[in-house]
This record gives structure tokens, C-alpha cells and sequence, in this order.
């Protein structure tokens, strides 16, 4: 584990793209010290559980202060990406069941995950370059830590049975919807 | 060589400007296609991510934010940098009544008459900062407060968008229109005064805000333009104001605006509106589930001269 880390405890520079079973036990059942990771992974089910009731896979961006060694992060920082036509014609109750789950630091309250959104597009689409411009931005973001010093990003794709299977222990002790 | 807070704040200001943009070409995207949940959803995202660059930012200087209004007269009255106190203070009392009137209408609901209350009195209240010679002018501070996610629930931010608004709609009805029943006759009639007050002492004015949120706005009062504003002020008329009963389903509502959709099930009409305070749990059960019967107020204003009419409906109660 030791290895994915500079001497910071940031995670070295670039994009990685992990298993969630990696992610996992990376920065939850590996860092037993901790007395706020299992609970921030709680938040972090509860978010995506709903989420995955209104589209089955997502790519996700995380980096912020739960992916460090930091001992006792308070929140974990998301870029979630969902293709635009994932959004279109959903129901009212869908669209009510994503409300309030990309509002960053207000999402964080209820979930313990700073969540952002980033809707993508084709490039037909007139929203393409906005599209292009908001993806730059928010990796500029996850790029860096609070200090300004080089992190590493973790890309997952994530499905309901891929976080069942990656975070079984936790849900063996009950995940509250 | 930089302090490491003077390279976090440049990185700060860097990324402000940049979700700007984001924000901008995502409203440009939103005015042709105003439906779209995706740009909506997108859109929420970043004005989430601005507020907590303007937090961060905050948070690095240490200070909390206001806004600043800048007052400058001209004239005749005024040429030779020095201005009657009997008129400063007409007109610098007038733009506060104005502000406090227009937050009282906007968090409380309109009301020709009772008191401003305390909370918008704290919250509106202007301090002189810094007087100008020549021309004669002010730098007025709002109260220092904390950000809001959304700064349409500033108070004091919304206030002064809605004062700016209708001072630049002396050629647009639709505007005036659109306020008069928002801010009630009370504060449209105290904006009357103010315009008429400048006009009486040969005044003009130039008004500018800069924003907490990172918004400027001017507006040069000439005496054109202020003659202008006066007669689009005055030529606003009540045509009806009824109450009624109509069925039907409620197709969109924001809690946070307390604005509503209603489709109207005999005629198939959209209105929008707003809604009372009272009734804001009840439209979150039955909103886009099932048809309702609503008691709506409603209200037609005219503006005389372009014949253009505005129909306002509130929702009282719903059943």
C-alpha cells in the first residue's frame, strides 16, 4: 500500500484508475487508526445507492483529504460524471431522488461526501466545450491538496454490485438508507 | 519571494473566475433549452462549488464579506463639490428606506403598511464607509455577513438586484410590470419619491454596487433617464384583482424561491406564481402527483401607455 503514496501520504500525482475492492480496502480497512473512515464510507454507500436507483454505473473522481493517509479525514471530495442522456426524460420522483446529492459541502453534511457533478457530451452536442471546460476545472481541483501540493487522482466506475462486493464487511453491519 | 496565502488566494481568484465562465456558458446553454434537468443539476453543482471557492476565500482573508454602494450626485446644485445636508440626507435616507422596503416585500410578503421589521432593519441597514469631493459622493457599507449558497437568499444582495432592476426599466414595462406586484405599491411609491426627489433638487445620480458575490452593477441617473423612469413608474394601473377556485396538477415548485407551475386541467393553461409560506409543506406532498383544487389570488397590472398587462397569482391554500 505503501507504494501508491509521496511522502506527503498524498496519493502520487496522476490519474489512477482503481477497482473499488482496491479503493476499498486502500482507505477503509486498511487504515483501522481511523475513527472516521468507516463512518464516511457509510455516507459514501448511502449516496450512491441512491444515486444507482436513477442510473446503474457511474465514473467517479476522488481525491480531497480520504484519499491520504491522513488518520481521521471529516469528508471525501467526488466528482461524479453521468453522461447527459442518462438525465433526460426521468421521472419526477428520479429527478427528486438526485436533488441535493451534487450540492458539495451541503451533500457533505448529510453524506460525509463533498459531491460534485460533471455531466457529459457527446461532441455533436452543443454543450460539448462547456462540457470540456467544466472536466478541466474539476481536475485542476482534485489535483491538489489544501497546501497546493501535487495529489493523486482515483477513478472509479462504480455499479451496486461493485460496491456490495468491495464494502461487504460494512454492509454485513447494516448500511441505513 | 510569495507567502504561501498570497499564492492560495491568487489560485482562489484564478478558480472563481473560472467556474464564472462555467456558470455563464451553462445559463447560456439553460436560455435555449430551459427545461433540461441535466443543465439544471449541473448548474446547482457549481454554483455549489463557487460558494465554497468564495468560503475558502473568505475563510483565507479572514473576514466576512458586504456589499458597497457607491452614491454620486451632479448638478448644478452640487458644482461646487459641496452639497446641502438637507439634501444628502433626503436622498441618502431614501435609497435605505427604498432597500429596506424591497427586503421587507421580498423575505416577508408584501405589505403597504406596518413597520419594517427588526431582522430587516439589522440586515439592511447602510453605514457611510468614505465620503468623495467632487462630485459629491458616498461609499455606503452593507452589514458584513456570511455568504449564502444562493445569493438570491441575501437579503440584502436580492434588494439591491430587484432596486437596480427597476431603475434600469424605464423603458421596459415588462420589468416594472413584473416588480410592482412583487414589492407592493408601499415601496413602489417610495421609489416614486426617490426619483421625484432628485428631479425637485435638480440631482442626477450615479449608483454603484459591487457585491459580496462578485457581482457590479451601475446606473446613471440623468436627468433623461430619470424623467424617463418617472413616467414608466406612474403609468402602472390595477386592472383586476379577483380570487379563484380552478383544479388542476402543480407542475413545478421551489421551496427556496416559493414560485410554483400550475397547469390548469379545464383550459390546459400553465400559470406561475407564488406561493404563501403557509402552504409550503402541502406543495412538496402533492407536487407533480396529483390534481389539486387552488385558491389563487389574482391580480392584472397595466402599463398604460404600451397597453402591456401582467397577470400575478398567488396561491393561498390548496386542497
Amino acid at each position: 500500500m505503501l507504494e501508491w503514496f509521496d511522502a506527503h501520504g498524498n496519493v502520487k500525482p496522476g490519474i489512477h484508475e482503481w477497482s473499488l475492492t482496491q479503493f476499498a480496502q486502500c482507505f477503509v480497512f486498511d487504515q483501522q487508526m481511523s475513527s472516521t473512515r468507516q463512518e464516511i464510507a457509510q455516507g459514501f454507500l448511502r449516496l450512491f445507492h441512491e444515486i444507482l436507483d436513477v442510473t446503474e454505473r457511474v465514473e467517479v473522481l476522488v481525491g480531497g483529504p480520504f484519499a491520504t493517509q491522513q488518520i481521521n479525514p471529516t469528508e471525501i471530495s467526488l466528482v461524479t460524471i453521468i453522461p447527459a442522456q442518462h438525465l433526460s426524460g426521468l421521472t419526477a420522483p428520479k429527478r427528486k431522488r438526485l436533488a441535493g446529492k451534487f450540492n458539495g459541502k451541503e451533500t457533505a453534511k448529510a453524506y460525509g461526501c463533498n459531491s460534485l457533478l460533471l455531466v457529459s457530451y457527446d461532441p455533436a452536442d452543443p454543450a460539448y466545450q462547456a462540457y470540456l471546460n467544466e472536466q478541466k476545472l474539476y481536475y485542476q481541483l482534485l489535483m491538489y491538496d489544501k497546501k497546493n501540493r501535487p495529489q493523486g487522482i482515483i477513478k472509479l466506475t462504480i455499479d451496486r454490485a461493485g460496491l456490495e462486493s468491495a464494502f461487504a464487511t460494512l454492509y454485513a453491519g447494516g448500511i441505513t438508507e | 519571494m510569495s507567502r504561501p496565502s498570497d499564492l492560495a488566494l491568487k489560485t482562489l481568484n484564478s478558480q472563481l473566475s473560472e467556474v464564472e465562465q462555467l456558470i455563464a456558458d451553462k445559463q447560456t446553454l439553460m436560455d435555449g433549452e430551459p427545461r433540461s434537468f441535466a443543465y439544471e443539476l449541473s448548474l446547482t453543482s457549481l454554483l455549489s462549488l463557487k460558494y465554497q471557492l468564495l468560503k475558502e476565500k473568505q475563510d483565507l482573508l479572514g473576514e466576512l464579506g458586504y456589499e458597497e454602494l457607491d452614491v454620486r450626485l451632479h448638478g448644478d446644485t452640487v458644482a461646487t463639490g459641496m452639497a446641502a445636508i438637507k439634501t444628502v440626507s433626503l436622498v441618502l435616507t431614501t435609497i435605505q428606506t427604498l432597500i429596506s422596503e424591497i427586503a421587507q416585500a421580498v423575505g416577508k410578503g408584501i405589505g403597504s403598511r406596518g413597520k419594517l421589521t427588526n431582522e430587516v432593519l439589522d440586515t439592511t441597514q447602510l453605514r457611510l464607509h468614505q465620503i468623495y469631493e467632487g462630485p459629491v459622493g458616498f461609499k455606503l457599507l452593507s452589514p458584513k455577513h456570511q455568504l449564502e449558497l444562493y445569493p438570491q437568499n441575501d437579503t440584502m444582495h436580492e434588494s439591491l438586484v430587484i432596486l437596480f432592476d427597476l431603475l434600469d426599466a424605464s423603458d421596459n414595462p415588462d420589468v416594472i410590470l413584473r416588480y410592482a406586484k412583487e414589492i407592493g405599491s408601499r415601496t413602489f411609491n417610495t421609489l416614486i419619491e426617490f426619483v421625484d426627489t432628485l428631479k425637485e433638487n435638480d440631482l442626477e445620480l450615479t449608483l454603484h454596487w459591487q457585491s459580496f458575490y462578485k457581482k457590479q452593477r451601475q446606473w446613471a441617473g440623468t436627468k433623461t433617464r430619470l424623467t424617463e423612469l418617472s413616467e414608466a413608474l406612474s403609468e402602472i394601473e390595477e386592472l383586476e384583482v379577483s380570487q379563484e377556485e380552478l383544479d388542476g396538477l402543480i407542475l413545478e415548485a421551489s421551496a427556496i424561491k416559493g414560485t410554483f407551475k400550475f397547469n390548469i386541467s379545464e383550459t390546459g393553461e400553465i400559470i406561475a406564481g407564488t406561493f404563501n409560506e403557509a402552504i409550503r409543506e402541502q406543495i412538496a406532498d402533492v407536487y407533480d402527483k396529483r390534481p389539486i383544487k387552488g385558491y389563487f389570488e389574482k391580480t392584472v397590472l397595466r402599463a398604460m401607455k404600451s397597453q402591456k398587462t401582467r397577470t400575478f397569482w398567488v396561491l393561498q391554500h390548496l386542497e
